[in-house]
């Protein structure tokens, strides 16, 4: 399926730090049921500042993927984003001037294997997630296994 | 540094032992390969460390999976090692000869080994892997990957279990998130297994034990991470399950294990023990009913049960060992009034569930979807 079939609208908004544009796929926005999803109750807005943290936060990979998270729900938890219980999301390197799109991830990945690629965040990016706070060292344990914390 | 520490209150006894090293970061604990009482852990750089039941080092390896992921799952066969990370699983033979071995590359939520003589791996939208060691010649690895045929039929493998009777077969049972709790029977001669399903609305299942394996192979407790335990006896026949809400408002469920009788459930916050509660159910006795668990509040990682009766629970910084007959004490002894006492970094207390609500749930039975196992080799790594 071509970028073109599944790209959506853009935020009419660049993220604060790198003036990044993010634009919303239909593709993990129910158009297709075999890719990850983004919970249905998840606005516009919200996904837009889960990519916008990740990038004012840095939290990036070797290759300057981006990974985000949600803000903590009222009782302390790390809060859902996907539609299989998925807690972080994933940003891939847009081309120059192009928007960015993300998508919700499992940190073993259950994306198709993509040649050369981890398919799950980095060790680099949950470091990052503890030492900024908004990842516990349990919490990042957790993740990193595979768990949820 | 490995500290020792007793904590009496009120006529009982809380043994806790903690192994806490500062070139090892424990990402999981269990059983170890040889008799009950040896350990095994994994580090967050893909490493393991063998002790003894007095949690001394015996033997550590370099790193095992090619990652150098955090390891969330070891598990022994006979000559065989299989460990787990959301890398890949490693499989690994030691013994005499060189070793050998084989890593499959796509990462599992964790590994277990089974009675019928096979390794397990969930692997989230992929399915199960199973690898059959015994089947090992020639430098090849057998190896299946056990995935609905139909594409449209999501489940989520998360934790899995394997339940064996010899006259039945092997169940697997699967906690797959908001995919519900599912059951796999044994493959027929074309391969394929029968489906069953509790999918309750809203359920989000997290983690499976088997009740008693020894007097009811088929009987399990599925944990889901609103603290909802749902109880089967028999996951082949039985239509309903028997639901117990319990209201913790503020934790999630983690894990849920049952011994002896006993159900331990590990949260957020908190590892409870329901002392009887699975042999209450098993029994046909009410189970939502005087409910007033002992608990410890900790905020651990996981847990792990071993053979020799101890408790294994990993924590952010260390990993602790408790005795099991000291966490099943009879929760009044823990404490004698509602107010809580402090041994060492944990606080004991005992919790009143006066409110928790039973119901029931019906299943699902998917009978008319397949699952396949699909065959592929490992190459020596």
């Amino acid at each position: 399926m071509s970028v073109g079939e599944t790209s959506g609208p853009i935020h009419p908004v660049p993220t604060e730090r790198s003036g990044y544009r993010y634009q919303f796929y239909t593709k993990h926005h129910g158009l297709d049921r075999s890719a990850s999803q983004w919970l249905p109750s998840l606005t516009h807005d919200q996904e837009f500042e889960v990519f916008n943290t990740a990038d004012r936060l840095d939290f990036s990979d070797e290759v300057g993927r981006l990974y985000g998270l949600r803000p903590r729900s009222p009782d302390g938890s790390v809060q859902e984003l996907g539609t299989r219980a998925e807690q972080i999301a994933e940003f891939p390197n847009a081309r120059a001037n192009e928007a960015w799109h993300g998508y919700p991830i499992w940190p073993p990945g259950d994306q198709e294997r993509r040649r050369g690629e981890l398919c799950r965040p980095s060790e680099t990016v949950f470091v990052e997630m503890e030492e900024s706070g908004v990842l516990t060292h349990g919490e990042r344990k957790s993740l990193e296994k595979g768990r949820h914390p | 540094m490995r500290t020792c520490e007793n904590g009496r209150q009120v006529g009982s006894r809380l043994l806790k032992e903690e192994i806490k090293l500062p070139d090892f970061d424990f990402y999981w604990a269990g059983d170890g390969p040889g008799s009950p009482g040896s350990y095994s852990f994994g580090s967050g750089d893909g490493r393991l460390l063998f002790t003894g039941n007095d949690l001394a080092e015996v033997y550590r390896t370099d790193q095992v999976v090619p990652s150098g992921e955090a390891i969330n799952g070891v598990a022994f066969l006979r000559d065989w090692i299989a460990a787990s990370t959301r890398g890949e699983v490693a499989f690994i033979k030691t013994g005499q000869g060189s070793a050998k071995q084989f890593d499959y590359e796509s990462g599992a939520h964790h590994v277990i080994s089974t009675k019928r003589g096979d390794f397990l791996a969930p692997m989230g939208v992929r399915g199960i892997l199973r690898v059959s060691p015994g089947e090992f010649s020639a430098g090849r690895l057998d190896a299946t990957m056990i995935t609905p045929t139909d594409t449209d039929y999501h489940v989520y493998f998360y934790q899995v279990i394997s339940l064996f009777h010899p006259d039945h077969g092997e169940i697997l049972a699967c906690a797959a998130r908001r995919d519900g709790f599912v059951m796999l029977s044994t493959p027929d001669e074309t391969g394929c297994s029968r489906v069953r399903r509790l999918r309750p609305q809203a359920y989000d299942f997290v983690d499976v034990s088997a009740l008693d394996p020894d007097h009811h192979p088929f009987a399990v407790a599925a944990l889901g991470i609103d603290c909802s335990i749902h109880f089967l006896r028999d996951v082949l026949e039985d239509q309903i399950a028997e639901t117990l809400h319990l209201k913790l408002p503020g934790e999630r469920a983690y894990q849920i294990l049952c011994v002896e009788g006993h159900i331990l459930l590990l949260t957020n916050r908190r590892l409870y023990v329901f002392k009887d509660l699975a042999a209450r159910f098993l029994q046909g006795r009410p189970i939502s009913e005087n409910l007033s668990p002992s608990y410890l509040e900790l905020e651990a990682v996981e847990a792990s049960l071993t053979r020799d009766r101890s408790l294994l629970v990993v924590m952010p910084e260390s990993v602790f060992r408790f005795e099991l007959d000291s966490l099943i004490a009879p929760a009044g002894e823990w404490v004698s009034e509602p107010a809580r006492s402090g041994v060492g970094n944990l606080i004991l207390g005992s919790y009143d569930l006066g409110s928790a609500v039973g119901s029931q749930e019906s299943l699902d039975p998917d009978a008319s979807v397949l699952v396949s196992e699909i065959p592929s080799e490992l190459a020596a790594a």
